[in-house]
């Protein structure tokens, strides 16, 4: 089947983190880690986990739902007449665990977050690509990370259990290189699973593949 | 100690999230934002809210006053004294 899109990227190394696998953050001031959620908890653990001797690097965050959590209280807060938390807010939106890694590092390269449903780990990293085209010679650090979506929303098919956080180091001289191609697909019905756990079996296996019935992500190590 | 200073002390551990932190370790007259303990805007924010929620305690943000009212517990304890109402 012809692909709508297909690209390549150089990865120097990867990272995931999930369940109570520990968190290693001791990068991070205590004053500022004390406000990270535990989302931004898994993302910030994988992104110095690839990045830690990369003094600079773009950073790509995505996220389907980003700190839902903590709009979800904000809201309740309101619905109770109660006064809505300063803290809670200014870090409830998507680009907080960017922004958060930036200062821990003192490092002032560019950073985007990105959110698209069910497919925002595939689309996080073509905006990675992106990137690669953009500025060739900064490496980039691209992480997705998601917790399920929290009550009363509850978890979306295509949702992780718990805290899921993959990050990947991408520069040209990367010893690993990932192909990614998306398809057409008709193929309604397909259990939806997390988009970011095929990319990774992809990672440690060299194949896999993903659909939400609409779209084949397929993954292969070259 | 005087138990309103720790009773703020612990509101400010609380509401500020403050991690590994206990009453003992905040020093009554060490300075709460920039140098010395190192808390910020936000914070500010945060704990005038949880000052009104716990003590009825209402703060002008532009009220010159309310600088001097944050300065320490010392002063946070004097402010409860002298406006606050019984928790």
């Amino acid at each position: 089947m012809p692909s709508v899109a297909e690209w390549d990227l150089s990865v120097v190394r990867w990272a995931c983190c999930q369940n109570d696998d520990p968190r290693e953050l001791s990068f991070v001031d205590p004053l500022l880690r004390r406000r990270l959620s535990p989302l931004a908890r898994g993302a910030l653990h994988v992104a110095n986990a690839c990045a830690h001797d990369c003094p600079s690097a773009s950073f790509v965050f995505s996220s389907r739902h980003g700190e839902l959590q903590r709009t979800v209280d904000l809201l309740s807060n309101l619905a109770q007449s109660e006064e809505m938390s300063p803290t809670l807010f200014s870090l409830s939106v998507p680009n907080s665990a960017a922004g958060i890694f930036s200062i821990a590092r003192g490092d002032h390269a560019p950073a985007t977050a990105i959110a698209a449903g069910v497919e925002s780990f595939g689309y996080g990293l073509l905006e990675a690509y992106l990137r690669t085209q953009q500025e060739p010679t900064r490496p980039i650090v691209y992480v997705y990370a998601d917790a399920p979506a929290p009550h009363p929303l509850g978890q979306q098919p295509g949702d992780p259990e718990a805290v899921f956080a993959i990050g990947l180091l991408i520069d040209r001289a990367g010893p690993i290189r990932l192909r990614t191609r998306i398809c057409p697909s008709d193929e309604p019905g397909t259990p939806m699973t997390l988009q970011a756990n095929a990319c990774r079996q992809a990672l440690e296996k060299g194949v896999a593949d993903w659909t939400d019935g609409h779209r084949h992500w397929n993954w292969t190590l070259q | 100690m005087d138990t309103l200073e720790q009773e703020i002390k612990a509101l400010i551990i609380k509401a500020l999230n403050l991690e590994d932190m206990s009453p003992q370790d905040i020093a009554s007259d060490i300075p709460l934002f920039g140098e010395g303990l190192g808390l910020d805007s936000i914070d500010a924010l945060e704990l005038g809210i949880a000052l009104k929620k716990k003590y009825g305690i209402e703060l002008e943000a532009g009220d010159s006053s309310t600088r001097e009212h944050f300065r320490n517990v010392l002063s946070l304890a004097a402010l409860v004294h002298s406006q606050g109402k019984a928790a």
